[in-house]
């Protein structure tokens, strides 16, 4: 049960920086950064549908601003 | 699927009495929650107004199991002693904390815990089983750990299980949360989650 | 995950837990508020025919509510709720459950409830005129049951 797959993930420089600060700000290994991604990426797509948004909310002033439409 | 071996204390004979913990919510789950817990909390709320039936009688484990199945942001957990459903457990873990010391760092968020109608103080004056709660706080750190977020849970309890989560288990409590049907939001620390596992 | 512990770990916890409430998580949404008047008038009187259906429907069948909340899955008080409070919002699911009992399409019985946007043409005007012919009695009256058997024809037609 469980079993697991090996890949390989070709990164240039600047993705390779971006998953490392990713990895020290989250306090997680490389491949932790990379699994929540995919975590967050599929939880995000079964919500978003036709007609709905993802919206950021800032707390202080009520504004909305739209994030990106998976 | 895993099952743990863990314990709830008998309400009746004070015995400690083995229990199963299961990390996956299954079919057999479910039909244990149409027989005994909807029936139990509907004969509870039956002629009570509104606010006086306990907030999750309308929670729909069917329909919400059945929205998250195969999404691996969210973990079911299910106990069982001896062959009746005693609480059941839904985490996710694409949720950061909020607690400026560890603010952005992934948690383990408890979308829902209860126990079982019949386990619960306002709905039975005697408890059938205690030790509910702990099994669970225990099993969301430990998939805390498992995942890498080294203990850190958070979760907005119901308004009378705030002096569970903030005296019994530790957790720091961050106030109400207005994005949450005011419920009080609560975040435990990798510290916090340590002095816990050490029964501390 | 795999748990790990002895059973003296699990003895002194409880031991701290008590006998106290430990429900965590989120309620479902409260009913929502209908604020502007307009919507309110137009959501309750088809709610009121739509309750109005579901008593004429078992009193038909000589049910009470207890046997079509059993037939139906739900809470006898929800069946009362839809029966007696406009102002109630049904659950949906219970709305789908009642559907599935009587045998006609859930859609027009969500848009009744308020629960869907109201989409079928002439729906409202339907169900305001069986509301109107028809009155909670101890038994249906010709009348009564004739208002009642076209409006089944009419859920019927709908495309659910």
């Amino acid at each position: 049960m469980n079993a697991k797959k090996t890949m390989t993930l070709n990164l240039t420089d600047q993705e390779m920086r971006v998953l490392e600060d990713l990895a020290q700000k989250k306090e997680l290994t490389k491949t932790g950064v990379m699994k929540l991604a995919l975590r967050v990426l599929q939880t995000l797509d079964a919500r978003i549908e036709p007609g709905k948004k993802l919206l950021i909310e800032d707390e202080a002033t009520s504004e909305k601003s739209e994030l990106v439409i998976l | 699927m895993t099952e743990s071996k863990v314990y709830l204390r008998d309400g009746k004979s004070g015995n400690l009495i083995e229990a199963s913990l299961f990390d996956e919510v299954t079919p057999d789950h479910l039909v244990l929650w149409d027989r005994d817990w909807v029936p139990a909390m509907q004969a509870f709320c039956a002629g009570k107004p509104p606010g006086q039936k306990p907030e999750d009688s309308h929670w729909d484990w069917r329909r919400k199991s059945k929205e998250v199945t195969g999404i691996l942001g969210y973990h079911s957990f299910a106990l069982v002693c001896p062959k009746e459903l005693q609480g059941l457990m839904m985490t996710n873990d694409v949720t950061s904390a909020r607690l400026p010391a560890q603010f952005g760092k992934p948690l383990i968020y408890v979308e829902f815990v209860a126990t079982a109608p019949w386990n619960r103080p306002k709905v039975q004056d005697a408890p059938r089983y205690r030790g509910v709660g702990q099994v669970f706080v225990l099993a969301a750190i430990e998939t805390s750990r498992n995942a890498g977020f080294k203990g850190r849970v958070g979760l907005h309890s119901l308004p009378d299980a705030e002096s569970f989560y903030e005296q019994k288990c530790g957790f720091t409590r961050l106030g109400p949360d207005s994005s949450h049907q005011n419920l009080t939001y609560f975040e435990m620390t990798e510290t916090q989650a340590d002095a816990f596992r050490q029964n501390h | 995950m795999k748990l790990n512990y002895p059973k003296e770990w699990f003895e002194q916890r409880i031991e701290k837990e008590g006998k106290v409430e430990i429900g965590a998580g989120v309620p479902p949404a409260p009913r929502p508020v209908e604020s502007a008047a307009e919507p309110k008038i137009k959501l309750l009187d088809t709610r009121i025919a739509f309750g109005q259906f579901v008593a004429l429907w078992r009193r038909n069948k000589g049910w009470n509510a207890e046997r079509l909340a059993a037939a139906a899955g739900i809470d006898p008080e929800e069946v009362l709720q839809i029966e007696y409070d406009p102002h109630c919002e049904p659950e949906p699911d219970a709305v789908f459950k009642l559907a599935g009992v009587f045998g006609v399409p859930s859609r027009p019985l969500l848009e009744l409830a308020g629960l869907v946007v109201n989409r079928t043409p002439h729906l409202r005007e339907e169900a305001i005129r069986f509301a109107a012919r028809s009155e909670s009695i101890a038994a249906l009256s010709d009348v009564e049951r004739q208002a009642f058997e076209a409006f089944v024809t009419t859920l019927s037609e709908v495309k659910g």
